[in-house]
C-alpha cells in the first residue's frame, strides 16, 4: 500500500509539468543568468593584480634574476618588483606600505612581510616554490633555455590558484552566494510539491482526496507515502540544480562538493516539508495555498539575498532572528558556513536547524491533518 | 429475505444553517440496484458521503455489511467500490496507470492486482486507450475510467453518484449496461441520478428525494401506483373554445384538462378509452386536431404529485 501510493505519486510529481518548469529548467535558466551577468566581473576580479614586493639581491643569480624577471611581466604579472639596493632600503618600503614584502637573495632566499594578508600567503607561496623548484630550474635553464617561460608560466598559474581558493575560502567571493542563494531558493521552492500531501490526502481539499479517503489505505500510511515521495523530489531538484551549477555551469563551490550536495539535498527535504506544512495550515483552495508557498520561499530568498546580495549582512545585523528562522536564509547560511570555515561546527549548526525545521513542520503538518471526517466537501 | 447491506437510519446533515439530509433513513439489500432520485440540490451525494464517513453528521447511525461505519472500518470500505460525481484521476497518469493505483489502494498481490486491472479496463472497453492522459479522453470515456478506477478490485457493494453526467449517449448506454452487469456478477448498487429514464431502466428499487428528505420509495411499478395518474393525452390543436375545454375536463377519468401552446393536455385516472372519448369531443365540435400522444406516467408525475413542481427541466 505505501509503495503503491509512493510510486505513482513520485511518478505523478516527476510528470508535473510546473515541476519541471520552476523547479529544474528554471533555477537553470537563472544560473546561466548568472553566470552569464558574473562572468565579465569574475574573469577581472579573478585577473591578478600583481603584488608589490621590493628585491634586495646582494648575491648575482642569473636564474633568480631570470624568474624574478618573467613573473612580473606581461599583463598577468604576479609581482610588481622594486629592486632595492639595500635590506635598509627594503624596509622602508615595506614600513611605508610601499610594498607588500621583501625578498631577499643573498646564498639562500628570504621572505619578509609586513602583515598576513592574501598577498603575504601569495609571496609565502611563491618563495616556498621557488626552493623547491630551484634546481629543477636551474637544470631546464641549462640544457634547453627555451623551456623557461612555460615553467615560470606553470609557477604563475599555480599561485593564482592559490589566490583563487583564498577568495573564496576566507574573504567571500560576493558572486558566488547568489549561485548559495539560487539553490536555498530552489529548497525553498521545493515546498510547492509538499502541498501535494494535503491536497491528495485531504477529503475536503480535492476529488482525489475524498476518492482515497473511501478507500482501506489508511491516511497515515498514505501520507506518509506521499510525503517521502514529496522529500525525494525535493532531494533530486536540489541535487540537479547543483549539478547543473557545477558541473555545466563549472561553478566553483570548493573542494567540498559533496557538502554542498549534502546541505542542498537537506534542504530540499525541509522545503517540502514546509510545503506540508502550509497545505494544512491554509485551508482554502490550491491557489491560495501554492501563492503562500511562494510568497514565503521568494520573500525568504529575497531577505537571504538572493535578489539583492548586500541586504544579507543588514539583516543578519537588524534582525538577526529573521535571519536564523528564515528557511532560505538557514540552507544558504550553510553553504556559506562551507566555504567560509575550516572546520564544521557552524555547518553542522545549520544542518542540525534544517533538521529541526523538517521535524517541525511535517509534525505540524501531521497535527493538521489528522481529521478524518469532514464538515463539508 | 434478502440481508441488509446498507442502513441508514434517522441521518441528519447540516451545512451550517442548511439542512441538508433531514433524517433520511435508507435500507438497501443485498443484490439490489438501488436508485436515489433527485433533483440537483436534493442532497444525494450528501448521503454518499456520509454514508462513506468523509462527512460529518449531526445525528443519525449508518450500517454497512452490518457493521458501523467509520473512517477507519477498513475492514468495509475494502469492500467498496465508489465512483464520485467528481472525476478523480491524476491527470498525469496514463489510464492504465490510474487504474492500476486506485486497484493497489485496495489489492496489494501484484498477480491478482494485475489481472483486475485488465479486467476492468475491458469491462469499461478502454482497451485502446491504455496510454492515454485523462486530458486526452473525451467526457464520456472519462466518465468510464472514473468507473473503471471505482470497480476494478472487484467490490461487493458499488457506490455510483452520478455517473453519467455530460456523457454521449453511446457511453451511457455502455455504462448503464455494465452497471447491470456488475449487479448479474453479484455486486450490490447504488445508484444516484436525476435522469429518472435512467434510474427506472436500471434500477430495482428507488428512493426519490427531495430537499434532504426521502419522499418516496419502491419499485418503479409501486412508485407510479402512487399517483392517480395513468395516462397524459396531448392533443395538438389550433384553438379550443373554453366551453370545449370544460367538456373535457367534465369526463368522467379526467381528472385535469389544460390547454396552453397550442397544445391540450389532458390527465387521466384509470378508465378505458379515454382518448376515443377525448377526441369524440373534439371532433364533436369539429375543431381541426394535429398531433395526437399519450404518455404512460413517469417518476415525473410521482414527483410533481408529491412536490408540486417538476423533477426537472425538459431540456435538461
Ligand atoms: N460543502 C457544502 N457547504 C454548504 N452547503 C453544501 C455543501 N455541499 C452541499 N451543500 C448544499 O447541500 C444541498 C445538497 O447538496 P448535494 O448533496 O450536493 O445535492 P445533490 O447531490 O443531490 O445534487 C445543496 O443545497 C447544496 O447546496
Ligand atoms: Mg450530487
Amino acid at each position: 500500500m505505501f509503495f503503491n501510493e509512493f510510486r505513482y505519486n513520485l511518478l505523478t510529481t516527476l510528470r508535473d509539468r510546473h515541476f519541471i518548469m520552476w523547479l529544474i529548467l528554471f533555477p537553470m535558466a537563472l544560473g546561466s543568468l548568472f553566470k552569464a551577468a558574473f562572468s565579465d566581473i569574475y574573469e577581472n576580479d579573478i585577473k591578478f593584480s600583481p603584488i608589490p614586493t621590493a628585491i634586495v639581491q646582494t648575491q648575482k643569480d642569473d636564474i633568480f634574476k631570470e624568474v624574478i624577471r618573467s613573473v612580473s611581466k606581461g599583463k598577468d604579472a604576479l609581482l610588481k618588483v622594486t629592486y632595492a639596493d639595500s635590506a635598509e632600503e627594503a624596509e622602508k618600503l615595506l614600513k611605508d606600505g610601499k610594498v607588500a614584502g621583501v625578498i631577499t637573495k643573498d646564498g639562500t632566499l628570504g621572505l619578509t612581510v609586513a602583515s598576513n594578508g592574501m598577498d603575504t600567503t601569495i609571496l609565502k607561496a611563491f618563495t616556498d616554490r621557488y626552493l623547491t623548484e630551484e634546481k629543477l630550474i636551474k637544470d631546464t635553464l641549462e640544457k634547453d633555455p627555451m623551456k623557461l617561460p612555460a615553467l615560470t608560466a606553470a609557477l604563475k598559474d599555480d599561485l593564482k590558484t592559490v589566490k583563487k581558493v583564498r577568495l573564496t575560502d576566507g574573504v567571500s567571493d560576493p558572486y558566488i552566494t547568489y549561485f548559495f542563494n539560487l539553490l536555498a531558493m530552489v529548497a525553498a521552492c521545493s515546498s510547492v510539491t509538499g502541498l501535494n500531501v494535503v491536497m491528495q490526502n485531504q477529503a475536503d481539499q480535492s476529488p482525489l482526496g475524498a476518492r482515497k479517503g473511501c478507500s482501506p489505505t489508511p491516511k497515515l500510511i498514505s501520507t506518509l507515502a506521499v510525503l517521502a515521495g514529496c522529500w525525494l523530489t525535493g532531494m533530486m531538484c536540489t541535487a540537479i540544480s547543483v549539478s547543473f551549477l557545477a558541473f555545466v555551469l563549472k561553478v566553483d563551490f570548493g573542494s567540498r562538493l559533496g557538502f554542498v550536495y549534502l546541505a542542498a539535498m537537506m534542504g530540499g527535504i525541509m522545503g517540502t516539508s514546509m510545503g506540508f506544512m502550509i497545505g494544512s495550515l491554509v485551508k482554502e483552495s490550491y491557489e491560495k495555498k501554492n501563492a503562500v508557498a511562494m510568497v514565503i520561499s521568494l520573500g525568504g530568498s529575497f531577505l537571504s539575498g538572493l535578489m539583492i546580495a548586500d541586504i544579507k549582512p543588514d539583516i543578519m545585523e537588524k534582525a538577526p532572528l529573521v535571519n536564523a528562522l528564515n528557511p532560505t536564509a538557514v540552507v544558504c547560511d550553510s553553504f556559506y558556513y562551507l566555504n567560509l570555515d575550516a572546520g564544521y561546527d557552524r555547518f553542522i549548526g545549520k544542518m542540525v536547524t534544517m533538521l529541526v525545521m523538517t521535524v517541525l513542520f511535517t509534525a505540524v503538518g501531521f497535527i493538521f491533518t489528522r481529521r478524518k471526517k469532514y464538515a463539508g466537501l | 429475505m434478502a440481508e441488509n447491506v446498507v442502513e441508514i437510519e434517522g441521518l441528519v446533515k447540516r451545512y451550517g444553517e442548511l439542512t441538508a439530509l433531514d433524517h433520511l433513513t435508507l435500507e438497501i439489500k443485498e443484490g439490489e440496484v438501488f436508485g436515489l432520485l433527485g433533483p440537483n440540490g436534493s442532497g444525494k451525494t450528501t448521503t454518499i458521503n456520509c454514508l462513506l464517513s468523509l462527512l460529518s453528521y449531526d445525528k443519525g447511525s449508518i450500517r454497512i455489511f452490518g457493521r458501523e461505519m467509520s473512517p477507519t472500518a477498513y475492514d468495509i470500505k475494502k469492500d467498496i467500490g465508489v465512483i464520485m460525481q467528481n472525476v478523480a484521476v491524476f491527470e498525469e497518469l496514463t489510464v492504465q496507470e490510474n487504474i492500476d493505483y486506485f486497484c493497489g489502494l485496495y489489492i496489494t498481490d501484484k498477480q491478482k492486482k494485475r489481472q483486475c486491472v485488465e479486467e476492468a479496463i475491458k469491462f469499461v472497453g478502454l482497451e485502446d486507450f491504455r496510454k492515454f492522459r485523462p486530458k486526452k479522453l473525451s467526457g464520456g470515456l472519462l466518465r468510464r475510467l472514473n468507473i473503471a478506477c471505482g470497480i476494478a478490485h472487484k467490490p461487493k457493494l458499488i457506490i455510483l453518484d452520478e455517473p453519467t453526467v455530460a456523457v454521449d449517449p453511446q457511453s451511457r448506454n455502455k455504462i448503464l449496461e455494465g452497471i447491470e452487469e456488475l449487479n448479474r456478477n453479484g455486486a450490490t448498487v447504488i445508484y444516484t441520478s436525476h435522469y429518472m429514464e435512467e434510474v427506472e431502466q436500471i434500477c430495482t428499487r428507488i428512493a426519490i428525494m427531495d430537499r434532504g428528505r426521502k419522499i418516496a420509495e419502491g419499485t418503479k411499478e409501486e412508485l407510479k401506483a402512487m399517483t392517480k395518474n395513468t395516462e397524459t393525452i396531448n392533443v395538438a390543436l389550433r384553438e379550443l373554445p373554453d366551453e370545449v375545454l370544460n367538456e373535457i375536463g367534465a369526463l368522467s377519468h379526467i381528472y385535469s384538462a389544460e390547454y396552453t401552446d397550442g397544445i391540450l393536455t389532458a390527465a387521466c385516472s384509470g378508465g378505458r378509452h379515454n382518448l376515443i372519448r377525448v377526441l369524440e369531443v373534439l371532433q364533436k365540435h369539429d375543431l381541426h386536431i394535429g398531433q395526437v400522444t399519450t404518455v404512460q406516467p413517469t417518476l415525473n408525475d410521482v414527483f410533481l404529485e408529491i412536490t408540486g413542481k417538476a423533477l426537472r427541466d425538459k431540456e435538461d
